[in-house]
Parts: C-alpha cells; structure tokens; sequence
C-alpha cells in the first residue's frame, strides 16, 4: 500500500470506523483515540498490506481496541446503567433515541454483530472474521439482537 | 408442520397452549376451515379462542396454501421469515408470497415494520473531526540493501578498530616525547645540578621505555677500581637503585634529586651529572674535577687544550685548586649560589684535602 492509498484509506473509512466505534463506546474521546491508534496499526502494516484489504484489517484493529478499551474501562468504572424506555403513557420518545435504547439494551457481541452488518454491509463470513466468531454464530447472534429489538421495541409500543 | 384428521388434537393443544407460531396458528384455522365439524364441536364448547393477532380472511387461506406449497417457508416462523427478507437471504418469490400474505393484516404489517426498525442506518452526520491529523506525508525513503547495509557495517566496524589501534599508538609515542621533552627542559633549568630524576618508566610498556632511554640514563655506582660509570639494567625502576648507590638525596624527590656522596672519605665517588643540553652519554660520567676541567675547556678559558681532543686528566698536569676555582666561579654564575673552595696542609705542609661547597651540596677530596 502507498501513502496516497494510506491516506485515501484515510478519507474513505476514518468516519464509518469512528462512527461504529463511537457507538459502542459512547465517548467521543475514546472513540478517536481508538480510530487513530487503529490508523498507526495500520501505518506499521502499511508495506505488507493491499489497499484492498484496508478496511477489513482497520475494523478487526479497531473492533479488538475497542473491546481492550471496554474492558478494561470495565474494571476501572461501575457500569454504567443504560437508560429505561419511559413507560409514561404521555411520553413521545424520539424514535432515533428509542432505537439507540434498544440497541444499548444489546449484549456486546450482538451490538458489534448488528453494526457490522448493517452499517458497513459486511457479509457473516466478513463479520466472522472481524469478530472471530463462525458464520453460523454471527447468524445466531444477529437473528437475536433482531428479536430483542424487535422485543423492546413492541413493548414500548403497547405500553404507549 | 402438516395438520390432518390424526394429530390435530396435539396441535391444538399446542395451539391452546400459546406454542404455535402465526403460520402454525393460521394453519390450525385453516384446518378448522376445512373441517366444519372439528370446529363446531369445539365452538359448541367455547374452548377455541379466536386469535388476536390473526385475522383469516380469504386472501391470506390462499397465501397459505401457497406457503404451504413452499415447504422451506412454510417451516419458519414468522419472525424467521421477517428476519430473513430483512437480511436479504429469501428469494424474490419468496418475498412475494411473504408479502402477500401480510397484505391486509394489520397486525402482521406492524409487526413487519417493527422489525424493519431493527435495520440500522449509520448517522452519517457524525464524521471523524480531524482527518488531515491521521493522514502521512509523502518522503522519500532509502531502502538500503541488506548486503549493503552488512558492507557498511563491516566498513565502520573497521574503521573504529583502526582509529582506535591509532589513537592508542599514538598515546605511546606521546608520553616518549613528553618524557624527551621534559628531561631537555629540565637540564635546561638545572645545569647545575648533579642528577635530576623525574622519569620513572611507567605507563605499561616500561620495558620499551627503558629501552630508549638506557642510552640516556645511567648511573653511576662506586667503583674502587676507576672511574667508570656502571650501566644499570634497562628495564629497572630508577627508584629502586637510588637506594643501593653511596649517595643520599638532599633535595626533594618528587621533581628533582640532588645526589651528593654517601661519604667524603675514601676513594673518589663518579657521580653522574646532568648538566648539558645534550644527552648524556656514557664517557660524559666525569669526575667533579674532570667536568669542570671540561667546562674550562669548553668556554675557552684553557686554549692549551683543544676541544676535539678527548679528555685525558693524567696528562692535564693542572694544579687542582686552580681548577676549582675555575669552575666554582663558573658554577656561581650559574646557579647564583655562593660557591667556596678550601684545602688543608698536614704536617709536612702538602695538600692533605681539598673542600667543595655550593650551597647545601658540600664533598671534599682526600689527596
């Protein structure tokens, strides 16, 4: 890979990576760090490196960053309670906020699963191999993180 | 799951049991629908409890047979089907037999689109806030070759061993002309002193050193026989020997040493003098009286006696006393000490002795 590749890397993957970062860790901080340490990675591989496989190897640095950086965040801070969805019936919750909900309402694996999948595209296999889990459980994972939003989500419904 | 006149009973009482996915609970109505009398008897009792969430209509009997038709669909749960078109991995047909069995129902299209909710989309006005930070500049960048980087290696390696084989050479040679230069300065400022002693051989080639400077180093032991000064072994500390001569320093030992004789009486004592600018040199060990008389020479105070000439004192027939005080008025000069020269008669009325002093250095001569 050459620098302008790198730096085309740069323009083409620094938000969606920060993006998918920021969604798990919620701190904005964090989230850049962990997308420019994920670019120094990527800078020491850049010679072994092809351009075309960037973007999966900047996901798989980022995504094992993040889960250090969680973890070890875990063992150093309380956690954090997530917010409960108001059951007030005159409550008009925003729809972007409920979804943020339900998603934070996720175990870890799953949330990183739905994010992977829907926000960049990648395929189980991809997703597989970012998380290093099996295809077959990436599957699992997001059919349950779909029935568990979907769960939450019915529910805030009927209460409202 | 496929409903006939044998296992119905089980399948309602999953169906009563709440156990039933919404394509087994449609198949289950359908199944009532076409068994009239099943239906009836169950109705008559009012056990059977209308679903809330389906609604059977013509439309949706009709999309069930066609489900039914498709084995694979009809095998999944209607979150699985719903999942599954979300995900992309049904089929065009499929969609079309999945939509239109959700067409008109209320209760299926809500939940179809609870489940579309669970599709996320990136915010895309969230961006990183500082990309040029992470980007790199271009540079150029020499990649040396291996062997190259080997070759260069080998060639400073070697170039340190040599420059440090020279430098510690070097360093020999310099403390050799130090020592040279020192022992020239020092005559220089002591003519008038017997011997000065401030090059011990040290360092570590002692050997090399002594070496070199043996032809300019000597000292003289008593000798009962003659006058010849005897050569000390090269590589012998200086030190050492001051101790064995006849001699006893009576000035400071660190930078100069003033011999004089251990003891006035007897034989004359040859005592090295250093008191040229020249290297001394093995016939340069004189008597007191000797020097002087070549001192004499020297300054051309004596024209009877050519300088090229070697020195002979036997047949140099000069009274000794006027020797003397030749060179103790040269010494005065010198050195700018007071210098004073006595003799003694005995009986008969001959010299018995002659009496040298020059300040704290004092011998004198039996005849």
């Amino acid at each position: 890979m050459t620098i302008a590749e790198f730096n085309t890397c740069v323009d083409l993957y620094a938000d969606s990576l920060y993006r998918f970062i920021l969604k798990n860790v919620k701190d904005e901080d964090k989230a850049k760090d962990i997308v420019q340490d994920t670019y120094e990675k990527l800078w020491l591989k850049v010679s072994d490196l092809e351009s075309t496989n960037a973007k999966s190897y900047m996901f798989t640095a980022a995504y094992r960053t993040m889960i250090d950086s969680i973890r070890r965040d875990k063992k150093f801070s309380p956690i954090e309670k997530l917010p409960e969805p108001s059951h007030s019936k005159h409550a008009q919750p925003d729809l972007k906020q409920t979804i943020d909900n339900a998603l934070a309402k996720l175990s870890e694996i799953q949330r990183n699963v739905l994010l992977l999948r829907d926000y960049e595209g990648y395929n189980y296999e991809q997703i597989g191999e970012i998380t290093g889990l099996s295809e077959s459980q990436v599957k699992v994972y997001i059919y349950r993180a779909r029935i568990a939003m979907k769960e939450y989500l019915v529910s805030l419904e009927n209460v409202i | 799951m496929e409903i006939d006149i044998n296992n119905y009973e089980s399948v309602l009482i999953d169906y009563f049991d709440g156990n039933l996915n919404a394509l087994e609970v449609a198949e289950v109505l359908l199944f009532l629908e076409q068994h009239p009398e099943i239906k009836n008897e169950f109705e008559a009792l009012g056990t059977l409890p209308e679903p809330e969430n389906i609604n059977i209509d013509s439309d949706y009997k009709s999309n069930l047979k066609k489900l039914n038709e498709n084995k694979a669909l009809a095998d999944k749960s209607f979150n699985e089907l719903m999942i599954a078109q979300l995900e992309g991995e049904t089929s065009i047909k499929e969609n079309v037999i999945i939509n239109e069995m959700i067409e008109g129902n209320q209760t299926l299209i809500k939940l179809k689109s609870t489940f579309q909710l669970t599709k996320l989309a990136p915010d895309l006005t969230i961006n990183y806030p500082d990309k040029s930070a992470l980007k790199r500049k271009e540079a150029i960048v020499f990649y040396l070759n291996k062997r190259f980087a080997a070759a260069a290696a080998l060639l400073l390696l070697a170039s340190l061993v040599f420059l440090i084989y020279r430098n510690s050479n070097s360093n020999i040679d310099h403390i050799e002309i130090a020592q040279t230069k020192n022992k020239a300065s020092e005559s220089n400022q002591t003519q008038e002193k017997v011997k000065v002693i401030d090059e011990l051989p040290i360092q570590k080639n002692v050997a090399q050193i002594a070496k070199k400077n043996s032809a300019n180093k000597h000292y003289t032991a008593p000798s009962k026989s003659n006058n010849t000064p005897i050569l000390l072994a090269e590589a012998m500390p200086i030190r050492e020997h001051i101790s064995s001569l006849p001699v006893k320093p009576i000035a400071s030992i660190e930078k100069s040493l003033v011999l004089a004789p251990k003891s006035i009486s007897g034989d004359l004592i040859p005592v090295e003098i250093v008191a040229s600018n020249e290297p001394s040199k093995a016939e340069d060990f004189l008597t007191i009286g000797n020097f002087m008389k070549k001192k004499i020479i020297e300054r051309g105070k004596d024209n009877l006696i050519e300088k090229e000439k070697p020195i002979n004192t036997e047949e140099l027939a000069i009274d000794p006393l006027t020797v003397a005080s030749a060179g103790a008025s040269i010494l005065e000069k010198t050195t700018g000490k007071k210098v004073f020269l006595s003799r003694s008669f005995d009986k008969s009325g001959s010299v018995k002795s002659y009496t040298f002093a020059a300040g704290d250095f004092k011998f004198e001569r039996i005849k």
